[in-house]
């Protein structure tokens, strides 16, 4: 698989271990993609935007955003509503990672458009087997819409 | 009889005057016998006997004894004696003159004897009419004048004879006739005479009027002779004219007592035999059923619907003969034939009348009284309403006088004209102080146009809705008053006074700022406390949960990592540890569930409770890891509940079976529902290893179980939800069982809906016992 034609994954995750765990579960479902992993909300934002510590980056949109909700400075769902409603931006897969149903009913109440969702299983082989999927879905599987614009700062 | 008496009377008398002529002639020959030889003397001898039997018997026993006188002359005195022949001629001659001296003497005995008769007749006849009542008079038709004058006459005009013969009647009496004198005589000289009534003049005693006889005979001399006979008839006259006033006088107190009937606005009729037949009926009892004729037709068939209940009342005054009065009666009847049946109230009496051939009749006299029983009626309601209007009003009265709230009635002008108890003990002022000023004696400075715009708002007849105010009292204070203004109108509507009732909310306002001041302070808790209850449930949805996870998820990279190398030993103990993780995790999650049961909206639907049921069982299969159990679902209704919680409550209770009925071969697990009062009770029973039933209070806390973890795996908070849900809906949660022979689970729902959608704290079973950890 050629690694320069797969677009990166960008994982928004606070905490490590969760971070160091989804790695491995996608790690070892042989996810090829790049995953860009930032610590908060203001950095995946600033990703997207390529801004700040991301303002030279290149290439197009991630594949897939892999969006904690409870996250230090700006929460999942503030960077969602800003994707969601930036046109440049809405066409990016977004799926948000909820450590409970709870989050889960929270972020449908919201309605804001994420394009799926995923409870942190317990068990860390369905983590493992759900992570796994929605990598090679949106990552592999699903051709991404063509692309409206890249770059630029809000 | 008489007559014949009276002509064996006059014969006998006729047979003496002949006896006694016999004898008298047989005596003239006795006398004559010394006197011989016969001569003519002789023959004198026989004349007396000839008068004597002439007197005695009447001419013909005279002229009997004459010619008895004249044989015997010729047998016995003359020559030839005792021959019947005569030889001197001359005694023919004496024969002659005895004969024609006889005839001479009876014809004047009986010339004499008429006279004496006539006289005799004309004396009785003069008695006679002196004996009449009857005027009889005479007068000559030439000469004019009375003739003849009796005591009748002069009883009848006043004159006595001496005074009227010889008088002109007509001057005398000065008569009027009814056409004239002449035409009278004229009548008169007819066979029958003329008849008719004059009026005299009496001497002394003024007119009077007879009924006079008239007629005109010719007397014995040829002088024409008008007899009048005539009889007062001025007491008869009178008798008549008074009989015919008094006829007249009948006759028009009959109009009237007629004219009086028949306009009588009272219904009279006259009822006679057979069956009360109408005899006649006046124009108000004609007008009772207009157009329709009564008279002739019996009471049964005039009036079919009385007849039944005015019947019987006939019989008994035609038969007793009495009286009947009624008062009021009700009458059924229609007002016309199509019309409806109705009830008129009727006054009337039954007066039964005898007539002289022993007929009753009856008379009927009738009111009708509807009008007046209806208005009569009418005006007793309005009395008793009067009456307990009035009792309203004094007792509305008491009300507005012992009334706490502060009652003014004041004009429309805002003047005080009532000041009850209530006003005076709130406002200060006593009554006699009070009345007759402005209301704006109670309003403070700062607000002295409120009255006025209320008033005017007032009489335009404007709604005033409640208000608050503030008011100033005698001595200065004020107070907060709540005000209910309304007008007062009369009759016509028109506004005529305004009522203010009052009530003194100072210490309410007082009590309701404290109030809205403890309520902010609770609400900011509460607020407070439902935003820490949302961040606990967020920190341990969230918070809680990622360290399990970690160390779930790191227990099985370890596991992957160096399991292999691991002694049996080793592998145990990662095995509880990762149980108890899954543990752990299972634990957060039904908290969070016990914890949102009680504060989430409750969405009420019909629920079909065996659809529910079914899908629960279907959810539940996973659960049954193989067992062999059989289901028995009787028949459910459809309640009314929210479905997601109520599914919650049955995933519990269903599971529970399930998984405390795994000691069974065989489960057996019975669902059904009874419908008790207003509830619907639902059960699920298994035959499972049940509970004992002391600790059945334990049974619904939170963390509570009667088995440990090795014999069941559970958290001990399901039945804590499903009678948090449950309490919810307005039901109840109770539980039945027995060691090692199963349990029963009831909860009930109400069949209206019985929701509570308040949030934690309306908890209304026992508290849930302090969680307890082991």
């Amino acid at each position: 698989m050629d690694r320069d034609k797969l677009r990166d994954i960008l994982l928004a995750e606070d905490d490590p271990k969760d971070v160091e765990l989804t790695l491995t579960a996608l790690h070892k479902h042989r996810i090829a993609n790049r995953v860009i992993v930032v610590r908060d909300g203001a950095s995946a934002l600033d990703y997207l935007y390529r801004r700040g510590e991301f303002g030279n980056r290149d290439g197009d949109n991630p594949a897939v955003v892999l969006l904690d909700v409870k996250m230090p400075k700006v929460d999942g769902m503030e960077v969602l509503r800003r994707v969601k409603s930036d046109p440049r931006l809405k066409t990016i897969p977004m799926v948000i990672l909820t450590s409970s149903r709870e989050e889960h009913d929270l972020v449908e109440g919201y309605g804001l458009g994420a394009n799926a969702y995923v409870v942190k299983p317990v068990r860390f082989n369905e983590f493992v087997e759900a992570v796994s999927v929605l990598g090679i879905f949106w990552a592999l599987v699903n051709e991404p819409p063509p692309l409206v614009g890249t770059g630029g700062h809000d | 009889m008489i007559s014949r008496l009276r002509r064996w009377k006059s014969g006998r008398r006729q047979l003496a005057g002949y006896t006694a002529a016999l004898l008298l002639a047989a005596a003239a020959q006795v006398a004559r016998l010394p006197l011989n030889p016969p001569t003519l003397i002789p023959f004198i001898t026989f004349v007396p006997f000839i008068v004597l039997s002439a007197a005695f018997g009447g001419i013909r026993p005279g002229l009997l004894t004459t010619a008895l006188c004249v044989l015997e002359s010729l047998y016995f005195a003359t020559e030839p004696l005792y021959s019947w022949g005569v030889r001197d001629p001359q005694d023919w001659l004496g024969v002659g003159t005895l004969l024609c001296t006889g005839v001479v003497i009876c014809f004047l005995f009986e010339r004499v004897e008429k006279g004496r008769l006539a006289d005799a007749a004309a004396r009785e006849l003069r008695v006679l009419l002196n004996q009449t009542s009857d005027a009889v008079f005479v007068w000559d038709l030439e000469s004019k004048r009375i003739t003849f004058w009796d005591e009748g006459a002069t009883r009848l005009c006043g004159y006595p004879s001496h005074e009227a013969l010889g008088r002109y009647p007509k001057e005398l009496l000065q008569t009027q006739f009814p056409e004239s004198l002449e035409a009278c005589l004229a009548a008169a000289r007819q066979s029958d005479g003329w008849r008719g009534e004059l009026a005299h003049t009496t001497r002394d005693h003024g007119p009077i009027t007879v009924e006079s006889r008239m007629s005109v005979r010719q007397s014995d001399d040829g002088t024409l002779r008008v007899i009048e006979v005539a009889r007062d008839i001025s007491e008869r006259k009178r008798l008549e004219h008074i009989q015919a006033q008094l006829a007249r006088e009948q006759e028009l107190r009959r109009q009237t007592l007629e004219s009086i009937v028949h306009n009588s606005p009272i219904c009279i009729a006259l009822l006679r035999d057979p069956d009360f037949t109408f005899e006649s009926v006046n124009s108000a009892y004609q007008a009772l059923l207009p157009g329709d004729l009564m008279v002739g037709r019996t009471v049964a068939e005039v009036w079919p619907d009385a007849a039944p209940l005015v019947l019987p009342l006939l019989q008994v005054v035609r038969d007793a003969q009495t009286v009947y009065h009624a008062t009021e009666m009700p009458i059924p009847r229609k007002r016309s034939p199509e019309g409806p049946l109705e009830e008129l109230y009727f006054d009337f009496s039954y007066v039964p009348l005898l007539s002289p051939s022993g007929d009753v009749r009856i008379l009927v006299s009738a009111i009708e009284m509807t009008r007046y029983k209806l208005a009569a009626e009418e005006l007793r309601k309005s009395l008793i309403e009067l009456q307990q209007s009035e009792e309203q009003v004094r007792s509305l009265a008491a009300i507005v006088e012992s009334s706490d709230d502060a009652i003014i009635g004041t004009t429309t002008e805002g003047i005080i004209t009532s000041w009850n108890c209530g006003a005076e003990r709130i406002y200060g002022y006593p009554k006699e102080e009070v009345l007759g000023l402005p209301v704006t004696i109670l309003v403070p400075p700062d607000n002295s146009d409120g009255p006025r715009r209320i008033l005017d708002r007032i009489r335009r007849n404007e709604r005033v809705e409640h208000f608050e105010a503030t008011r100033r009292c005698k001595h200065g204070q004020r107070v907060v008053m709540s005000l209910a203004i309304s007008p007062v109108k009369d009759g016509s509507g028109r506004v005529v006074g305004v009522s203010a009732i009052g009530r003194d909310i100072t210490e309410r306002k007082l009590a309701e700022a404290k109030i809205l001041e403890l309520n902010e302070a609770l609400r900011t808790k509460a607020r407070c406390s439902e935003e820490d209850l949302e961040s606990f449930s967020y920190s341990v949805s969230h918070d809680l949960r990622a360290p399990i996870r970690h160390i779930a998820g790191f227990l099985a990279l370890l596991e992957d990592h160096i399991g292999g190398s691991l002694d049996e030993t080793g592998r145990h103990y990662l095995s509880n540890v990762m149980e108890s993780t899954r543990l752990m995790s299972a634990l957060i999650d039904d908290l969070l569930t016990f914890s949102r049961t009680g504060k989430v909206e409750m969405c009420e639907a019909n629920v079909c409770l065996q659809d529910l049921v079914q899908q629960v069982q279907r959810e539940l299969t996973a659960d049954i890891h193989g067992r062999k159990v059989v289901w028995t679902v009787e028949p459910l209704p459809e309640v009314a509940a929210d479905p997601v919680l109520l599914r919650l409550v049955l995933v519990n209770l269903l599971g529970n079976a399930i998984k405390y009925s795994n000691n069974r071969s065989e489960a057996a697990i019975d669902i059904g529902c009874r419908e008790v009062d207003d509830e619907w009770v639902i059960f699920v029973r298994d035959n499972g290893v049940g509970f004992d039933m002391r600790y059945m209070h334990k049974l619904f806390g939170v963390f509570q179980r009667l088995h440990s973890a090795d014999e069941f795996e559970g958290t001990g908070i399901g039945l804590a939800i499903v009678r948090r849900i449950v309490a919810r809906h307005g039901g109840r949660t109770w539980a039945e069982g027995v060691v090692g022979q199963g349990a029963t689970f009831y909860f009930s729902l109400p069949k209206v809906a019985g929701m509570q959608t308040c949030a934690i704290g309306t908890e209304p079973t026992e508290p849930i016992p302090e969680a307890t950890r082991g």
